[in-house]
Order: C-alpha cells, then sequence, then structure tokens
C-alpha cells in the first residue's frame, strides 16, 4: 500500500507555532549534559526491559512443556498418568537436574569434558549441517565430477600373492634355503604357516610392505616363490596372479556417484562454514612437543 | 627405575617368599584329576552411581546378566566400583521396572538422589561424615552397609552368581580391579554371618545373610581415595569396625607412613609419592595373602593408560611392580587387564599420546605405547612384550580382560550405539573355566579359584565362544600320540563348553611336565559363532571393505589364529639390571605418523625376544579343518612342536582381519596402533566408512551412523566419516588364550605353576 499524508482534520490555529506562546523550560535543561543524563537513562530503562523479559540464571521456571514430557514418561513406564503428588515428585526429580546443571555449568565442570566438548561440536554441527544447501545438479555436472574422481571408481590392478612364513631364523640365508625348497615342491604350509592375499591394490601393498617390496613383488614372474625384503626383514613370497584394472562405468554408478557428490558437496560448504566461523578467532600456535624436542635435539 | 635399599630388600623378600611358596600356589597338575567345569563369561570391572556410572547396580547387573532382552547376558558377574567415596545413594533405582521388594522404586528418589537427601546425612560415617559434613559416604561405608546388600539381593532373587569386587584407586599407580571375598554370599548349608557391627544400621530393605567386611576393611586400609582416618567408625567415636590395617612381619608402627589414628599407611604426597605408594600396595598384596590367600584377587586393569610408573605421582605400572606384586602374593596378584574396556571411546580404551602430565621436565607423557593395538595395551599386544617377559620366567600372570562401564557417551543407557563404553558382555567377554562337582549356582570362591588357575580366555565381538586349547606329549614308540587322538580329546571338551582330563596333556594356564625329546601335539579346537553378534550394525566391515572383502560388521568371520611360542628362562631377581625397565615411552615407541619402534629398543627386562608366531591357521590356506557338530560348526587344528630340549609356553591369539589391513594389521598380522581409528586426532583417521543406510538407530543399523568423527584436515580422507567410536571397536576384533606352559625335565622349572 503506497504511503499517503493527510491533513490533520482540526485546524491548527497560528499561535500554536507562536513564539511567544511556546512553554518556557529552565535554562538547565537546555544544557547538552541534561540531555546526556536523560538519553542515558532513557537506554538504561530500555535494556532493563529487554534483559529483565530475558533468561533470569536465578530463575526457573518449569513450563507446561516440562510437565507434559514428564506426564508422557511417566506413563509409558506406569502405564496411566501421574497424580497430583506424583506429578510434583517429577517436578521436583526437573527441578533438581536443572539446578544440578546450572549449578555444573557456573563451576565450570563441562570444562575438559571431552564427551562433552564432542557432543557440543556435534550439536552445532547439526546446526550447520542443517544450513547446508546443495547445488542443482545436471547430468553434465555429475559426469563431469565423476571424470574428476575417477580414481575412487576405477577398480585398480589388483593382485593375489602368498607369503610361506618362516618362523625362528628368518635370516635372508634361511629364507633362501626356504625359497628354494618351495620352488622345488615343498607346500606353503610347511613352516609357520601360509598367508594368503587376495585382490590387493598397489596401494595396500605400498603401505604393508613399503614401495621397493612392492616393486620386486609386482615384477615377480606368476608362479616363482622369491625372496624379498621389507622393512622389517625377509619374506619367501610368490605373485599368484594380476587382475587387470577395469575402468568404472559411470551409467551403473550413476546412483552412487550422486550421493558421493552430495556428500562431497555437503563437505565442502561446512567446511567453508566452519572457516568462515573462525575469521571471528584470532588464533595462536603455540610451540609443540615434537618442535621443542627437535629444537632441544638441535 | 632406581630402588632405594629399603625398596630392593622388600623386593628380595617378597620375591623369596614366592620361590618358597611356590609349592602352594593354586594351579592344577596337569595330571591331577579334575573336578567337572564349564567356561563361563563374567565381567568384574563395571561403575555404577556407587561410584562414577550413569546407572544403578539394579540397571547394570540387569543389563549384563539379562540374556533375553539385551541377549549378551553374562554367566557371572562381579560389581565393581572406584574406592574413595561418593554422594550419591546406590541402592536406589531409575524406574519401577528395575524395583525389588526390598529396594522399591521412590518417586522422586532415583538414583542421582545423594545420601543426605535420602538416608541423612547423620547416618554417613568417618571423617566428614554427619551433619554438617562432607555429605560424601566412604565407599568403606557403602561397600560394607549398602552396597553388598543390593548385590546379596539380586544375586538371590536372579539366582545368578554375583558378588562385589573394587575398582581400587592404587597407591603409587592408577587402578586396579581387585576384592576380597570373604563373608560374601554364603553357600547353602555355609552358616550365615550376617553384618553385626556396634552402630550399625540397615540402610535398606535387605539384611544379608553374608557381609563384604573384608572387601570394605580392605578399601579403608589400602584404597589411595579413602583418606579416611576413622578406623571404620562413627565419626569421633571408638563405635564400629575399629580396623587395625597392620601386616604380619611388616613394619606397620614403625614405618615412616604409618598414621597411629588411623591405624594405616597414608604415605606423604610430594617427591617419591610413587615409590612410597608402590610400597604401600606391596603391603596391601602381604595383607591379602596373609589372610585372603585364596579368596582374594588383584588385577591391575587399562594398565598402560596413565602412561609408566611415575616415581613422583600415581601414574602406571612398569614391569618391575607387575613382578613385585606377583612376589609378594602369587595367588593373588595373578594377572592383569592389558585389554581395557571404554572400547568405544574416542581414543579407545581412553589410552592416547601426550595423555598424562608428569610434570616438571617430564611434561606431558603418552599411555604406554601412546594408543591400544587391536583394542589390547601394548604390554599384551606386542609379540616379545611384557606380558611375554612374564610368561618367560614362568609366571602365573594371564590375560584378562572387562568392560569398565560408565555409560554410553553421547547416547542414553539404552540406546545401542556408543561413544564411550560397551555393556559388560557386549563387547569383551572373558571366558573361564569355573569347577563346580554339584551343577548348584557357582560360587565366588569357584569363580575366584577359576580365574586363579589361568584357564581362561578373551574375546571381542564373539570372534569365537568356544576355545579348547590343548598340549599333549608324544614320545617315540608306544608313547607316540597322533593328532586324531588329541583333536578327539579337543573336539569332545570344546563341543561340551568343557576341558580335557587327560594323562600328560595340558590345557591354558597349566604346565605340561615331559622329557627332554619329546613332541608336543599341540591342537586347537574352536568355534566361530553363526549368526549375528551384538553389534547393531549390520552394513559391511569398513576396514575389511578397504581389501574388497564384504562382510557385515555384525557377521565377523573368524580369519587366522596363531600359535605364539617363547622360552622359559626362570625368575628375574630383583634388584637385578633385568628385573626392571620402563616401556619405551612417547615418540620412542610410538612415531606421530602411526608407526612404532621395535623390540630393540625395549630394555631387556620388559620383553622376551624368543618369543615368536610359530604357526598360523586360517581358512585361506585351508589348514584348519571344520567339523560339523549338533552344536554348530567348529575349527579343528593340529601343529606339532619337533623334539623339545627348553622349557617354553605356547598361547594363541585370533583375528577377524588377515595381515596387511591398511590402518589395522601389518604385514606379519600383528595389530597396529588404534591411532587410526581414535577421533580424539581426526587429522590422522585413515578409514572411511562409506555406507548409506536407510536404518540409523536400534539394533538393525544398515549404514554408517551420524557419530561417526568426520577425518580432519590433513588427513587424506577429510571431511568424510571415518572409521572411529563403536564402529572401530567392531570393525577390529580379537582373542587371546592364556598360556600352555611346558617344562621339559632338566631345563628351566616353570615355577609359578604347579
Amino acid at each position: 500500500m503506497p504511503l499517503s499524508v493527510t491533513t490533520p482534520a482540526v485546524p491548527q490555529t497560528s499561535t500554536a507555532l507562536s513564539p511567544t506562546k511556546r512553554f518556557n523550560f529552565p535554562g538547565w535543561m537546555r544544557e547538552p549534559l541534561f540531555h546526556f543524563v536523560v538519553l542515558g537513562f532513557l537506554l538504561f530503562a530500555v535494556d532493563q526491559f529487554i534483559v529483565g523479559r530475558a533468561d533470569d540464571p536465578r530463575t526457573i521456571i518449569v513450563s507446561a512443556d516440562i510437565d507434559n514430557e514428564a506426564k508422557q514418561i511417566f506413563k509409558a513406564a506406569r502405564g496411566h498418568e501421574p497424580n497430583p503428588d506424583e506429578l510434583e515428585s517429577l517436578r521436583r526429580v526437573w527441578l533438581d537436574n536443572e539446578v544440578l546443571y546450572r549449578e555444573g555449568l557456573a563451576q565450570q565442570v563441562d570444562k575438559g569434558d571431552s564427551a562433552i566438548r564432542e557432543r557440543v561440536i556435534f550439536k552445532q554441527l547439526s546446526v550447520i549441517d542443517a544450513n547446508v544447501k546443495l547445488p542443482n545438479v545436471s547430468d553434465k555436472i555429475l559426469r563431469d565430477w565423476f571424470e574428476a574422481n575417477r580414481v575412487k571408481y576405477d577398480v585398480p590392478v589388483r593382485y593375489d600373492f602368498q607369503e610361506a612364513v618362516l618362523s625362528g631364523d628368518t635370516s635372508e640365508a634361511a629364507v633362501r634355503a626356504f625359497v628354494a625348497a618351495l620352488n622345488a615342491g615343498t607346500p606353503g604350509d610347511a613352516k609357520a604357516g601360509l598367508r594368503i592375499f587376495k585382490g590387493r591394490p598397489h596401494s595396500n601393498l605400498v603401505q604393508s610392505y613399503g614401495a621397493d617390496f612392492t616393486k620386486a613383488l609386482e615384477a615377480s614372474p606368476i608362479g616363482e616363490w622369491r625372496v624379498l625384503k621389507a622393512s622389517d626383514g625377509w619374506h619367501a613370497m610368490q605373485l599368484v596372479s594380476i587382475a587387470a584394472a577395469q575402468p568404472a562405468d559411470y551409467a551403473a554408478l550413476r546412483g552412487a556417484v550422486m550421493q558421493d557428490w552430495r556428500d562431497a558437496m555437503a563437505a565442502e560448504q561446512r567446511s567453508a562454514a566452519v572457516r568462515a566461523l573462525a575469521k571471528k578467532y584470532k588464533v595462536k600456535y603455540e610451540e609443540s612437543r615434537a618442535v621443542k624436542a627437535e629444537s632441544a635435539e638441535q | 627405575m632406581e630402588f632405594k635399599k629399603r625398596e630392593i630388600s622388600l623386593a628380595v623378600a617378597a620375591a623369596m617368599g614366592a620361590l618358597t611358596l611356590a609349592a602352594v600356589i593354586a594351579s592344577p597338575m596337569a595330571t591331577a584329576a579334575k573336578a567337572a567345569g564349564k567356561y563361563v563369561a563374567g565381567d568384574i570391572h563395571n561403575h555404577t552411581t556407587c561410584s562414577d556410572g550413569a546407572i544403578s547396580m539394579q540397571k547394570l547387573i540387569k543389563k549384563s546378566t539379562d540374556k533375553t532382552e539385551t541377549p549378551w547376558g553374562l554367566d557371572w558377574f562381579v560389581q565393581a566400583g572406584h574406592g574413595g567415596n561418593g554422594n550419591r545413594n546406590c541402592s536406589l533405582v531409575e524406574d519401577a521396572t528395575l524395583e525389588t521388594p526390598a529396594y522399591p522404586y521412590v518417586v522422586g528418589k532415583g538414583p542421582t538422589t545423594t545420601w543426605a537427601n535420602s538416608i541423612g546425612a547423620d547416618k554417613l560415617k568417618g571423617d566428614g561424615g554427619g551433619v554438617g559434613g562432607s555429605g560424601n559416604m566412604w565407599r568403606w561405608q557403602s561397600i560394607q552397609e549398602v552396597q553388598y546388600q543390593v548385590v546379596e539381593h539380586l544375586n538371590s532373587l536372579k539366582d545368578l552368581p554375583i558378588f562385589l569386587g573394587l575398582e581400587s584407586v592404587v597407591a603409587g599407580h592408577e587402578h586396579t580391579s581387585m576384592s576380597v571375598i570373604a563373608g560374601q554370599v554364603p553357600a547353602a548349608g555355609d552358616a550365615a554371618t550376617p553384618l553385626n557391627v556396634p552402630g550399625y544400621t540397615p540402610l535398606g530393605g535387605y539384611v544379608a545373610s553374608g557381609n563384604a567386611t573384608a572387601l570394605a576393611q580392605w578399601s579403608y586400609c589400602f584404597d589411595r581415595g579413602d583418606t579416611d582416618t576413622s578406623r571404620g567408625n562413627i565419626k569421633g567415636s571408638s563405635v564400629g569396625n575399629n580396623w587395625n590395617c597392620a601386616v604380619p612381619g611388616s613394619l606397620n608402627e614403625g614405618d615412616v607412613s604409618w598414621n597411629s589414628t588411623a591405624q594405616k599407611l597414608i604415605p606423604a604426597g610430594g617427591t617419591g609419592t610413587g615409590n612410597k605408594g608402590h610400597n604401600k600396595t606391596v603391603e596391601a598384596m602381604k595383607w591379602m595373602k596373609a589372610y585372603h590367600a585364596n579368596g582374594s584377587y588383584y588385577i591391575p586393569t587399562h594398565l598402560e593408560r596413565a602412561g609408566p610408573f611415575n616415581a613422583d605421582g600415581n601414574n602406571g605400572f612398569n614391569i618391575e611392580h607387575l613382578r613385585n606384586f606377583n612376589n609378594a602374593a602369587p595367588t593373588v596378584a595373578f594377572g592383569f587387564e592389558t585389554q581395557p574396556g571404554h572400547g568405544a571411546s574416542a581414543n579407545r580404551g581412553e589410552y592416547q599420546p601426550n595423555r598424562n602430565n608428569f610434570g616438571g621436565t617430564a611434561g606431558l607423557v603418552d599411555s604406554v605405547g601412546g594408543t591400544t593395538y587391536g583394542g589390547t595395551g601394548v604390554y599384551g599386544s606386542v609379540v616379545g612384550g611384557v606380558w611375554d617377559a612374564m610368561l618367560g620366567e614362568g609366571r602365573n600372570y594371564w590375560f584378562l580382560a572387562s568392560s569398565d562401564w560408565h555409560n554410553r557417551g553421547s547416547f542414553g543407557p539404552d540406546d545401542r550405539r556408543s561413544t564411550q563404553d560397551f555393556y559388560p558382555g557386549e563387547y569383551q567377554r572373558n571366558y573361564t573355566m569355573v569347577r563346580s562337582s554339584t551343577g548348584a549356582k557357582l560360587t565366588p570362591q569357584q569363580i575366584v579359584d577359576g580365574m586363579r588357575t589361568g584357564n581362561n580366555f578373551v574375546s571381542s565381538g564373539q570372534l569365537i565362544d568356544r576355545l579348547a586349547f590343548v598340549a599333549c606329549a608324544s614320545y617315540p614308540g608306544p608313547g607316540a600320540r597322533s593328532n586324531a587322538t588329541v583333536e578327539a580329546l579337543a573336539l569332545a571338551a570344546a563341543t561340551n563348553n568343557a576341558d580335557i582330563d587327560a594323562a600328560n596333556c595340558a590345557t591354558m594356564g597349566e604346565k605340561l611336565v615331559v622329557r627332554p625329546g619329546a613332541e608336543i601335539v599341540v591342537t586347537i579346537v574352536a568355534r566361530d559363532p553363526e549368526g549375528a553378534n551384538f553389534s547393531p550394525y549390520t552394513f559391511p566391515n569398513p576396514s575389511l571393505k578397504q581389501i574388497g572383502l564384504d562382510q557385515p560388521l555384525n557377521k565377523p568371520v573368524l580369519d587366522h589364529i596363531d600359535v605364539i611360542r617363547g622360552l622359559v628362562t626362570g625368575y628375574k631377581t630383583p634388584g637385578a639390571a633385568d628385573y626392571s625397565g620402563e616401556w619405551p615411552r612417547n615418540t620412542n615407541w610410538l612415531r606421530t605418523d602411526g608407526t612404532t619402534a621395535d623390540l630393540s629398543v625395549v630394555p631387556a627386562g620388559a620383553k622376551n625376544t624368543s618369543a615368536s608366531i610359530i604357526k598360523t591357521f586360517s581358512g585361506a590356506a585351508a589348514n584348519w579343518t571344520p567339523v560339523a557338530t549338533a552344536d554348530g560348526t567348529f575349527l579343528k587344528m593340529t601343529y606339532r612342536i619337533p623334539a623339545v630340549s627348553a622349557s617354553q609356553y605356547v598361547r594363541l591369539r585370533g583375528t577377524n582381519l588377515p595381515a596387511a589391513v591398511p590402518y589395522e594389521t601389518d604385514a606379519n598380522g600383528n595389530p597396529l596402533a588404534d591411532l587410526y581409528t581414535n577421533a580424539g586426532d581426526t587429522t590422522k583417521l585413515r578409514i572411511p566408512c562409506t555406507t548409506v543406510g536407510t536404518v540409523l538407530t536400534g539394533d538393525a543399523i544398515n549404514g554408517c551412523p551420524a557419530h561417526l568423527a568426520t577425518a580432519g584436515v590433513g588427513s587424506p580422507i577429510a571431511g568424510q566419516k571415518a572409521v572411529s567410536y563403536d564402529v572401530a571397536a567392531w570393525s577390529d576384533l580379537w582373542f587371546y588364550s592364556n598360556p600352555i606352559y611346558i617344562q621339559v625335565n632338566g631345563s628351566t622349572q616353570v615355577a609359578g605353576v604347579q
């Protein structure tokens, strides 16, 4: 609706504006200091009014919601509504707990408690999650994202291999002698046991045995026992088979890719939201123990 | 660590005592006739509102023993709780479903109600008691006058073997699971011994026929948290127990730490706190040996958590302290809980780097080993480490585990998810051979006797629930024993949930005495139970998914069993260089990238380098045989140790994880540090949990739950939900057996076991 200016119904007389008819305030009321004091008082009054309506830490309100919840819990456990005495007892329990909760917060017993910290983090993350809004997605966006993250979906080269384990003497000479016997027909389980590994990718081999060992194993002739050295010593290993890599089929995986894309977008937005919040804080890094130790050694 | 002269003399005396007493240690001879027995599952370490637990005794005992509503119900149960004091009336219950005739539900008086607001402050005894006092009840009083009564009442109502223990706050160290059972739960036919102490009036509705006065006295005398000086009396009077904590043959009032008012040792704090406290705890061992040699136990718990021993504080345990305890009271200090509870917490077992502030130049110190390894502390998980060092002496020192239940972390007590603890029996299960020829309800004495023998195995996530582990001697000629005969013995034992009883054969906790040259036939029969375990998660195990295996978390499959052997070389001499040794602390063991050092950096006293895996059995290698029986499928396997010439032991471990599972096991199948699944440092999380589910609460959760930690910046999987909390525990399951000793005539005597 457009705003309009209306003319007052009652005619104004010229005397209303006459300087000679104006109320004469005392001179001190025209002092800036007086205006400052009045303004300050008004601000204080408004503040008190507003704050007074907010929670007073020393006031506990047992609301109807709390009564209702107590009644529901009681009824679920006992099969009937609480009578007035029982309701009063339930209120008392709630009140005792609320007092303990407030006193605990006042005494900061939540500080240093990792369970409470985790819970608060979890709840705040939920608040942030609630504000995450995913962008619209088209098949092109999804396909592009799939191609950029193809390594997650392609089936890598996988290796089947086994280790014939020795116990006791695991020196190079002992392992070489054992490998010679294995290649001559001794069963792989002849000593401490046979460890069988199926479908392990390159990354798994590197993580468990190291890069050099992995390279040597991957280059081994299939079916031949070899002596290979890892960081923890010598091993009798046999490469059994190699399954070639298989590129992933976008069409077959579209549902899973969509879910992963959603998760990735949500994670990006969540991280961005946390980073934005972090800007409110001044972060100082104290020297860590490891750095201190290194400094001391130097 | 350097001992002062007096400490050495104490330790020497203790060791001498142990050697001369070796003949009376109550472990059974392998060839002696055995009473009938069964492996029964129990828990000795858990908390209620009597100390710092979240729920009442009634609720915890229901949750822990119910076999229908909470299907993990245990066969026996020891309710424990910390020493010291507490302000909540732990006889009160949460709701009417938990009320009993003697302890009805009182509206408005739940288990968080204080003693002062329930029984009244005037009933509180000891220092700080009475109206106007601290409002706390000393644990000696709650054990003696309240907690025991509730426990005996529930024992009777539920007709289950339930009794009372304590998680002691240890002088000189951190914590220990212990009990003194004298007086508790008199068996049918035994004389009733109701509590009859001047000044005692029942504080609940049940008048017990037995009593826990001996445990209460121990708590008053030796728990570090008990600083009361009242002698167990009404405040400011001589009405009450008038306890005297003197130990026969000890200095007692001649000790500078003796407090004549309290009639107990109260060591001064400050410099030397750890050493003085340890000496007091050795006195506690002597007291238990003197008065309750077969009626008590003392099992250091989560003993790596608080770091190594701290001479000026109350922190962890080094191997010399375990030796001192075992020397002082071999029938009492017979094991440790190196597999801690708190299995679902952010830092598994609550072990973590930089956890402990030692003050001064020592600063922050890691839990020993930094983290757990597949849920077990470094003392028990490293082949050739502290446990093998103890076994290498031929000691009776056994592997035990408990839940350490306190609460569910972010969840309520009835939720199946957890970011803190598992209920007793839900995840770890401690199976103990308990013998009862009558078949009547087991008694506390029978259970403690069972624990003491070491005929015990521990399994997480129901990886296995039956085990027969047998070693028999075989000699050339008529004394030859085939694999088939030993396998028949073991299979019969496993299917009957019993053990073997055959000449020249032994099982866990026993020793097999053989002539040099004997071949040892080692047979294992285990049951990997069919169907689902107690995990609420039905989605694929994310750890195994890394290597292409699709196996539901709640349906784990035993991957392999390792047979570990070590040589026995005899007891170390107190004061000798190889008697003591601190495990390398901080990054000297666990590096910041999660890799570890090896035994070369471990002091000689804390390792047994002869220990190694001598055989691995697995389904993949097809070197075990499935045997179908009416009681499920059992896996049968045998290994023959050729002609033995030296005393040794064999023990087992097994897991659902193959070797070389990234961030879980190394190339040799050893558990890696749990750093990679501990949410305490999200930058180290490495295993993504990617299964999207539709059911995310209840007992059949089919996708990665929301409470999993998100990998932090710096992790290769940053931003993704990662294996952590309870999912980490359910992904990574292990079992450990106790050892079978093989004593070769003419070689080292296995002195700790008869």
